[in-house]
C-alpha cells in the first residue's frame, strides 16, 4: 500500500527545494512589509450609529415576536373553542354549527337585556337620587381622567393636537 | 491586561456603550486590517469590522477573561468573515476591487504611493490563492505573530490542522509566486524581443 509518509519539515517555516524556500522568503516579506490598512476615519462614531440601527432592530423584532406570540395564543383559543364544536361538524355540518353559534349568541343579548332592563325598572324606587347624582360624577370624573391622560401620551409621542 | 482595558470591559458589561466605544477605539484597526485581507475590499471590511464588535458587545458576557481581548476579538472577526464568504460567495479579488485603501504611508510619494498599491494588489492577489480557513491561518501569523496555540484557539481547530494548513499554504503561495514571477519574465522578454525586432 502506498502509505503517505509525514513531512519531515512540517513544522518548520523552510522547504527543502531551494526555489521553494527562496520564493516563500519572498513572500513572506511581502506579507511583513504589507502592513496594516487603516479603515476611513470615523470608525468607532460609524459603530455608534450602526449599534443604535440594530438596537432599534432588535426592539422592533421583539414587538413583532410578542404580537407573533399573542396571536398564536388568541389562534389556540379560538382552536380549543372551536374543538367542542368538531363533532357536531363531522355529524351536522359547518352551516348547522355555524346556526347555532348565532342562536346561543342571540339568547345571550337577551338574557342581558333583559336583565340590564329589570335592574333600570327597579333601581330608580330603590337607590336614593343623591347616589345616582354621585355616581354620574365620579364616572364624569373617571372619563375626564383617561382623556388627560391620553393627551398627555399622546404630546409624549411628539404628536401636536393644537 | 491594561487596567483601562479591564474597566472599559466591566462598564460594558454593564451595558455602557462609551466604554465598549473606547474597546473599539482601540482595536478597529486591527480588526479591519485582518477583515480587509480576508476579504479582499474596503466596503466588505468595513461591514465586516463593524458587524465583529456588535457581536462582541452582544457577546460580552461569553467573553471569558483569562483570554486576550485582541484574540477572541480576531477570532470572532475571522470566524464572521468565512462565514461570509460561504454565504455570499465572494468573486475572487479584482483590481477593481482594491478601491481607495488607507494605506499605512500617510504622507508618501506619488510613485510610493503607487509602489505601495501595487505591493497590497501583489499581497492580496496571493492570498486570494488560498481558502478562507487558510487564509485567515496566514493572517493571523504574519500579520500578528500569533503562535499556533493562538490561531488554533481563534479558529476552533487543533495544533496539528494549524500546522498542517499553514505548511499548504506555505507551499501554495510559493508556488504562486514562482508562476507569477516566470509569466512577469516571459511578458518582459517578449516586449524586449518586439522592440528589437
Amino acid at each position: 500500500m502506498n502509505k503517505q509518509q509525514p513531512d519531515p519539515l512540517m513544522n518548520d517555516e523552510h522547504f527543502e527545494d531551494k526555489m521553494l524556500d527562496l520564493a516563500w522568503g519572498k513572500v513572506e516579506n511581502s506579507f511583513r512589509s504589507a502592513g496594516m490598512i487603516d479603515p476611513l476615519p470615523g470608525f468607532t462614531n460609524r459603530w455608534m450609529a450602526r449599534l443604535e440601527v440594530a438596537r432599534q432592530k432588535e426592539e422592533r423584532k421583539q414587538a413583532w415576536a410578542l404580537i407573533f406570540a399573542n396571536l398564536v395564543i388568541a389562534i389556540g383559543f379560538v382552536i380549543l373553542i372551536g374543538i367542542q364544536y368538531v363533532p357536531s361538524v363531522s355529524s351536522g355540518g359547518l352551516v348547522s354549527v355555524l346556526v347555532e353559534i348565532v342562536s346561543r349568541v342571540v339568547l345571550f343579548v337577551q338574557m342581558v337585556t333583559g336583565l340590564v332592563g329589570a335592574l333600570l325598572r327597579t333601581l330608580p324606587g330603590l337607590v336614593p337620587t343623591s347616589w345616582w347624582v354621585g355616581g354620574i360624577g365620579m364616572v364624569g370624573l373617571a372619563v375626564a381622567l383617561w382623556v388627560s391622560m391620553v393627551r398627555r401620551h399622546i404630546r409624549g409621542q411628539g404628536v401636536n393636537h393644537e | 491586561m491594561h487596567s483601562a482595558e479591564q474597566d472599559w470591559l466591566n462598564r460594558a458589561r454593564k451595558g455602557d456603550d462609551l466604554a465598549f466605544s473606547n474597546l473599539v477605539e482601540a482595536y478597529h484597526r486591527p480588526v479591519y486590517n485582518l477583515c480587509y485581507r480576508m476579504l479582499g475590499n474596503a466596503g466588505d471590511a468595513e461591514d465586516a469590522a463593524q458587524e465583529t464588535f456588535i457581536r462582541a458587545y452582544k457577546g460580552l458576557h461569553r467573553y471569558d477573561s483569562s483570554r486576550k481581548f485582541s484574540t477572541w476579538l480576531l477570532s470572532i472577526a475571522s470566524n464572521y468573515c468565512i462565514d461570509q464568504h460561504r454565504r455570499k460567495k465572494l468573486p475572487t479579488f479584482s483590481y477593481d476591487a482594491l478601491e481607495t485603501p488607507n494605506l499605512p504611508e500617510k504622507a508618501m510619494g506619488m510613485e510610493a504611493m503607487m509602489m505601495q498599491e501595487e505591493k497590497q494588489a501583489q499581497v492580496s492577489e496571493l492570498l486570494d490563492k488560498l481558502g478562507q480557513k487558510d487564509k485567515a491561518a496566514v493572517v493571523l501569523r504574519y500579520w500578528y505573530d500569533y503562535s499556533y496555540d493562538e490561531i488554533a484557539e481563534s479558529l476552533s481547530m487543533s495544533v496539528s490542522a494549524v500546522k498542517s494548513r499553514l505548511h499548504r499554504a506555505r507551499k501554495e503561495l510559493a508556488q504562486e509566486w514562482i508562476v507569477s514571477q516566470e509569466s512577469s519574465m516571459a511578458r518582459k522578454r517578449t516586449q524586449y524581443e518586439q522592440t528589437t525586432a
